[in-house]
């Protein structure tokens, strides 16, 4: 019960956020939130240029959303994949403990330092 | 009727009531029997919440001349405790009957599965959506406490499994009310300085 309700407004956010982010542009929109981070520090955050991508995604402009944010790409398989897991827990329980161990989290935690650090050197 | 506890991260079991009882324990541990979802803390188990704070003082106490004149009013103190407590024990022995050979062949420390309860929530998902929708790097620390749930669960610590998954939920929701109340703030600050 509990868990429907979560499940469901879970659901309705992500529902209307797609709606929000495939009609409006948040490159030409000043009432999208702003990265704090980059702000504050000049440097981009790990997730900079998410909405944008987003936003690209949604009108199937995959180029645009690759070059305002990469690892969403890499991302939203891994994504899918925690969420496949978790339905599946009772099923294949071997999948959603190889996904939940330290070694997964630690390789993110890698990757996200790495990305993070990467794409204000490179600048992408 | 067999119980696990974990105390200060350390765990024992199985044991019977009749150890527990001889065990200092203090509010903070948990227990699990068969027949619960989860850990639950001693004080919501109302057959073994009477027990917390029971030999505090004779375990830390070290010196021989008390014993002797403490140890006659524990052991009656016990036979009161145990004799009060039989009724709800009977309902339980099904399950209890058939536990111990499995819970026995296992050593203390790997108890993966049963009887040990479902791993805690590792919420490495959120902290993943948090550090990329959100700007600030508290997702990051999310991810730190999502590995941490897994080796502490390994190590058999369930307390501080269930510890660190509720640490990186508190840390992606930090993450993402931060981020919610700091946008206005900069949208302000743009507007100001524009």
């Amino acid at each position: 019960m509990k868990r429907a309700v979560i499940i469901s407004g879970i659901l309705t956010v992500a529902i209307v956020a797609a709606v929000v982010y495939f009609c409006y542009d948040p490159s030409e929109s000043q009432w999208f939130p702003q990265c704090v981070f980059f702000k504050f520090t000049g440097y981009k955050c790990p997730g900079c240029g998410t909405q944008r991508a987003i936003h690209s995604i949604l009108n199937g402009d995959f180029a645009a959303a690759w070059h305002f944010n990469a690892a969403l790409f890499v991302a939203i398989p891994i994504i899918l994949l925690f969420v496949v897991a978790g339905w599946c827990r009772q099923k294949v329980p071997a999948l959603h403990d190889k996904l939940n161990s330290p070694l997964v989290a630690i390789i993110i935690l890698v990757l996200v330092v790495l990305w993070w650090v990467g794409r204000n050197i490179v600048n992408v | 009727m067999q119980y696990w506890i974990n105390q200060n991260g350390t765990q024992a079991g199985p044991v019977t009531r009749e150890e527990l009882e001889k065990m200092a324990i203090t509010a903070n541990a948990y227990v699990w029997r068969s027949g619960l979802d989860d850990w639950v803390e001693i004080t919501e188990l109302p057959e073994v919440a009477d027990l917390v704070g029971n030999n505090q003082p004779i375990v830390e106490e070290p010196e021989p001349v008390a014993e002797p004149e403490t140890e006659e009013p524990i052991v009656t103190d016990e036979l009161q405790q145990g004799e009060e407590t039989i009724p709800p024990i009977p309902e339980g022995e099904e399950p209890a009957a058939a536990e111990p050979q499995r819970a026995y062949t296992r050593p203390m420390q790997q108890l993966e599965g049963q009887p040990m309860p479902e791993c805690p929530p590792t919420n490495l998902v959120w902290a993943i959506i948090a550090t990329l929708l959100c700007c600030t790097p508290l997702g990051v620390v999310a991810i730190v406490y999502a590995a941490m749930v897994k080796s502490k669960y390994n190590q058999g610590d369930y307390a501080g499994a269930k510890r660190c998954s509720e640490t990186s939920a508190w840390w992606c929701i930090a993450s993402i009310v931060l981020d919610l109340a700091l946008s206005p703030l900069v949208m302000a600050l743009m507007m100001m300085g524009s």
